[in-house]
């Protein structure tokens, strides 16, 4: 069967969940092959979990090169795996730094690229893949017809399901590629990790709680982060609120933040302004509580709430908490 | 010599305009008024200031595209930029991404460049990798998704707000850099500036010029194909209730979200 | 201990009238209950309220007519409301009357494109008319901020202004016919929209800026302007209001597309980016003293004319052009955020009034002056409309100076010969001062129309006459 190379997305010892989405998919194609890159000696733990969500076989590379220059030395590995392996496809997370790699790779593969994809089928002349464009106004289905197809696909593309029950033990293939020439890569001079939140990373939870203008001010979005967390969501805030200085940018979402694509948006405070929209449009479940009843994201929720949120979301908080006891 | 700026710019439809595919799938960009991508706007307003900073610095707007693409330029031209290219061809129609990194690669090589500075995406499309693709084909450094950008003696230094970590990154020149609207407010045109553009020079390329092959790039020369267009239902507006003040409201929306299996 | 009942004293209406008006229009559309009238019964200042026994909402001229006739019938005086987005209490009840809302009236008619008008409802939201138009082609030459509720009857009843008078005249210049329903019920039709008619007195003018008090306007036939595809819109910093005027009067003559020339002040603008968060257009932080924005609409870019006629002006302290939409949009914002800037710091003192552009530069410095002397810790915000002179004076933390103040304003606005009211109206909040700029028998043979139109004095009591003419 043909093998099809997953890029594993990973950070301080976890896979991310669309890696393990990613491999769901890539079972649609052939036989999954999870990259781990610059994982060091994480590796293993990662491979078991790897396996349990159906990967065939785990490769993985490492070195200074992965943490001291951005994109490249992954574009390298991936790239040499990818032609030794005579991989069938390639599938990585659609996410700003996943899609530079997959546009690399592809063009050094010669291959055609499919970014942002929300589906990914098997079709009579390979992989087929499925985008939402113009805010959701249109979905384009397209295929790669030069080389292997590379396609980098949306967080929530799919419900990751595992093959069995444990992680399962199993070889690493060993990848080893060498430092790359200084005149075409950057280096990373510094480097502030952001702290990690228990919070679900905001591009790919199944449910985005999202604050704005209505929100009032920073310390409203305490209600805001109240249900995010009976709910067991990520918090998003539009850019107005991130303008004030509510919530932090890596939070925002729209044209110039953050897209996400979960089961379920709760719009709080947040008028509907086209370039929000662009950042969430394609949410399965769009929910909203504004207090103005003319605001524009009432057109494109399936349910909404005319009130004041700081009145509404505590009370919801309040039913959520008391539904899950 | 002077330091040599090249900023990359798309001419886009306006976001809020209703926008369409024209029969052969690609997108309809003449049916809609068009302008300077917003957040290329970004990148000329950093050349500029790059420009500004560094003193003998010259900075070159680069665009491909039909006739309308010449109004994003003479924006470009208006903020300040010394001088355009736009390369035009009936033969680049259709062209994917891949393709239109083959074309601007060409075009920057052709026009020199010691920094090329992009947007972080179209607004149209989205895709946000030419930057990495230019870099791949020049074989040069990219530094991407900048909020803050710097050169000095023959390095370009950056900041990157990613989605774990912000880096701090260097590399040598030339290189590839692409900045967010988190860099600066993009300045406005003045007047001097709009009667100045209209004596700047714009040179005119087209795929002879570069030495492609027509048949390398448009919709034949793709390397993806769209099977299948369709448009989508607009969301439409679901039962909107008025809350009383009193829990009502959060009590429906909490039924909803049971009914949905979301709680 | 004596326990005191406090009574609701709301006003209630005849039962009979109540099911007479359940007859015409249907029971949903007959509000008694206080919870459904409340919305109907405060401005949207928020200053001008009170209690009202009934909000009757007829769906067409006839019902209009029938409801009339009812409350005549009943002694019940009624008070016409639109979108409610009136500044000077002229739409909510105040002693006790009806309410007649206009919202159901918003049958829009196709455009007739032979004589480039259109027939709509009085109750037709401003947006609403715009889209409608927009779509054949054509555009409607009033635009102003409040235009997603304020409605068509409206407009008309206040003869509103708005950003393109300089080009195309107020509300006035537009309306070409009404339909309105009498205080007796009697119809008048005259919604033919003949461009030319010398058959008798203009009794359509006449209902023009009459703030309800003469008849209820049902329908309004309106001329269209082409929809011009192309605009420009340009922020010029300089140094002071006569500079401002120098410039207008420079272009006005020489740039035939100019539809809108804004005056704004530093301590607004600064408002403005504090409140709004906008970046400074300018490179220079601070604020310049005067901004003058201009927006120029054509066929074809109508960027040449404004530049070649300003290029070589030596007052431009700087320039922001913005040919695109979002960019223009941006540029306007610096504008039209003043109002939402200004409540968003207090609740202010509004007045809206013109002088003659001669006096204007003189006048501004009075008010200052004025504002200074009267209400020392007040802040002053000016901005408006330059080429009709037209002030909105928003005055914060005034107090109780705020009487006294607007006195002050607006007999400096007198001895100018201005007006006191440019585009708001009178409403209540202004009758008391009408004599200033009205002389005697302007007055005189006002209440001698009201009583004419209205003798039962049924329409809006209270309004345009600060005590009901005998």
């Amino acid at each position: 069967m043909s093998e099809v190379l997953v890029l594993v997305d990973h950070a301080d010892g976890r896979v991310r969940p669309p890696a393990l989405e990613l491999l769901t998919l890539a079972r649609r194609l052939g036989e999954p092959s999870a990259v781990v890159l610059g994982a060091s000696d994480g590796v293993d733990g990662i491979a078991g979990q790897l396996r349990r969500y159906g990967a065939a076989k785990v490769y993985a590379a490492d070195g200074a090169a992965f943490a001291d220059h951005p994109v490249v030395p992954q574009v390298d590995a991936l790239t040499r795996i990818a032609e030794t392996a005579g991989a069938a496809a390639v599938l990585v997370t659609s996410s700003p730094q996943g899609r530079e790699v997959a546009a690399r790779v592809a063009l050094r593969l010669g291959s055609g690229l499919i970014t942002d994809a929300v589906d990914v089928r098997v079709g009579e002349a390979g992989p087929v893949a499925v985008q939402s464009v113009f805010a959701a106004s249109f979905e384009i289905t397209s295929r790669i017809c030069h080389g292997i197809p590379v396609i980098a696909v949306k967080p929530n593309a799919a419900t990751a399901e595992p093959v069995c029950a444990d992680a399962v033990a199993g070889p690493v293939e060993r990848v080893a590629v060498g430092p790359p020439d200084p005149a075409t890569v950057a280096t990373v001079v510094s480097r502030t990790v952001r702290p990690a939140t228990d919070r679900p990373e905001l591009s790919e939870a199944a449910i985005v709680v999202a604050g704005g203008r209505g929100v009032g001010g920073a310390d409203g979005f305490g209600v805001i982060e109240e249900l995010a967390d009976a709910l067991g969501a990520a918090v998003g805030a539009s850019r107005a609120a991130v303008d004030a200085g509510w919530y932090p940018h890596a939070h925002q979402i729209g044209q110039t933040g953050r897209t996400v694509s979960p089961q379920l948006y709760l719009a709080s405070g947040i008028s509907g302004a086209i370039q929000h929209l662009a950042g969430m449009r394609t949410s399965k479940t769009v929910v909203a509580v504004n207090k103005d009843p003319q605001a524009p994201i009432f057109d494109v929720a399936d349910f909404g709430v005319v009130g004041d949120l700081l009145e509404v979301l505590p009370r919801l908080t309040e039913e959520t908490r008391r539904r899950r006891d | 010599m002077s330091f040599r700026l090249v900023v990359c710019v798309k001419y886009v439809p306006d976001a809020t305009a209703d926008r369409r595919f024209a029969q052969d799938t690609t997108t309809d960009r003449e049916s809609v008024d068009g302008l300077l991508s917003e957040l290329d706007e970004h990148a000329v307003e950093q050349a500029l200031r790059l420009a500004e900073a560094i003193g003998d610095a010259e900075v070159t707007a680069l665009t491909l595209g039909p006739d309308g693409a010449e109004t994003a330029l003479r924006k470009a031209l208006a903020m300040g930029v010394d001088k355009a290219v736009h390369v035009q061809d009936d033969a680049v129609h259709g062209t994917d991404v891949m393709g239109t990194s083959a074309i601007v690669a060409r075009a920057l090589e052709l026009t020199g460049y010691d920094l090329v500075v992009c947007g972080m995406a179209s607004t149209d499309g989205a895709m946000g990798v030419l930057p990495a693709l230019l870099a791949e084909r020049l074989g040069v450094p990219q530094l991407t998704l900048l909020s803050e950008v710097g050169v000095e003696d023959g390095v370009v230094r950056g900041r990157r707000d990613g989605d774990a970590a912000t880096e701090d990154l260097r590399a040598p020149l030339p290189a590839v850099v692409s900045v967010t609207d988190r860099s600066g407010e993009a300045r406005y045109p003045s007047f001097k500036g709009v009667v100045a553009a209209r004596k700047k020079p714009v040179r005119r390329l087209d795929l002879a010029d570069l030495g492609i092959e027509p048949g390398t790039v448009g919709l034949r020369g793709a390397w993806t194909v769209v099977d299948h267009i369709a448009a989508r239902p607009q969301r439409r507006a679901g039962a909107v209730v008025e809350d009383d003040g009193e829990g009502a409201g959060a009590g429906q929306l909490a039924a909803f979200l049971a009914a949905g299996a979301f709680i | 201990m004596p326990v005191t009942a406090t009574l609701d004293a709301r006003p209630s209406a005849p039962k009979g009238l109540l099911a007479q008006l359940a007859s015409i229009v249907g029971g949903y559309h007959v509000l008694s209950d206080p919870d459904l009238t409340a919305g109907h019964e405060v401005d949207w200042t928020g200053r001008f309220t009170g209690p009202t026994p009934v909000v009757v909402r007829p769906r067409n001229p006839h019902e209009v007519a029938a409801v009339l006739r009812a409350c005549a019938q009943y002694r019940v005086p009624v008070i016409p409301q639109g979108g409610n987005t009136g500044l000077v209490g002229g739409g909510v009840p105040r002693q006790g009357e009806a309410v007649l809302s206009t919202t159901r009236l918003t049958d829009l008619e196709p455009v007739d494109r032979l004589s480039g008008q259109v027939t709509v409802g009085a109750g037709a939201t401003l947006a609403a008319v715009q889209r409608h138009v927009r779509e054949a082609g054509y555009d409607i030459a009033v635009d102003l901020a409040a235009r997603d509720s304020a409605t068509i009857g409206g407009m008309v009843a206040t003869n509103a202004g708005g950003l393109r008078v300089l080009r195309w005249g107020p509300m006035r210049s537009q309306v070409v016919g009404v339909e309105a329903v009498l205080a007796d019920g009697r119809v008048m039709n005259r919604l033919s929209g003949l461009p030319k008619d010398s058959s008798g007195y203009d009794l359509t003018q006449l209902l023009v800026g009459s703030e309800g008090t003469l008849a209820v306007i049902t329908r309004v036939r309106l001329r269209l302007i082409p929809l011009f595809t192309d605009r420009v819109t340009v922020l010029l910093a300089l140094q002071d209001t006569a500079t401002a005027l120098r410039v207008l009067a420079l272009v006005r003559g020489s740039v035939p597309s100019l539809d809108s020339a804004e005056i704004t002040y530093a301590d607004g603008v600064a408002l403005v980016h504090k409140h709004l968060r906008l970046p400074s257009p300018f490179r220079t932080p601070t604020p310049y003293p005067v901004h003058l924005l201009l927006e120029c609409a054509a066929q074809r870019d109508p960027a040449d004319d404004l530049i070649e006629a300003l290029e070589r002006s030596p007052d431009l302290l700087d320039s922001a052009i913005a040919t695109d939409e979002p960019s223009r949009r941006a540029l306007w914002a610096h504008r039209e955020g003043h109002t939402d800037a200004v409540n968003a710091a207090g609740v202010p003192l509004k007045l809206d009034v013109a002088v003659p552009l001669e006096e204007l530069a003189a006048f501004e410095q009075e008010v200052r002056g004025l504002t200074v002397r009267h209400a020392p810790g007040a802040r002053l915000v000016l901005f408006g409309h330059l080429a009709e002179g037209n002030y909105h004076v928003n005055i914060l933390d005034a107090g109780d100076r705020d009487e006294e103040l607007s006195e002050a304003v607006l007999r400096a606005v007198a001895r100018r010969g201005g007006t006191i009211s440019a585009e708001h109206g009178i409403g209540v909040a202004k009758a008391r001062w009408l004599s200033l700029t009205r002389a005697a028998v302007d007055l005189d043979l006002a209440a001698v129309t009201k009583r004419a139109w209205d003798p039962e004095a049924l329409l809006n009591p209270g309004v345009l006459f600060s005590a009901d003419p005998a």
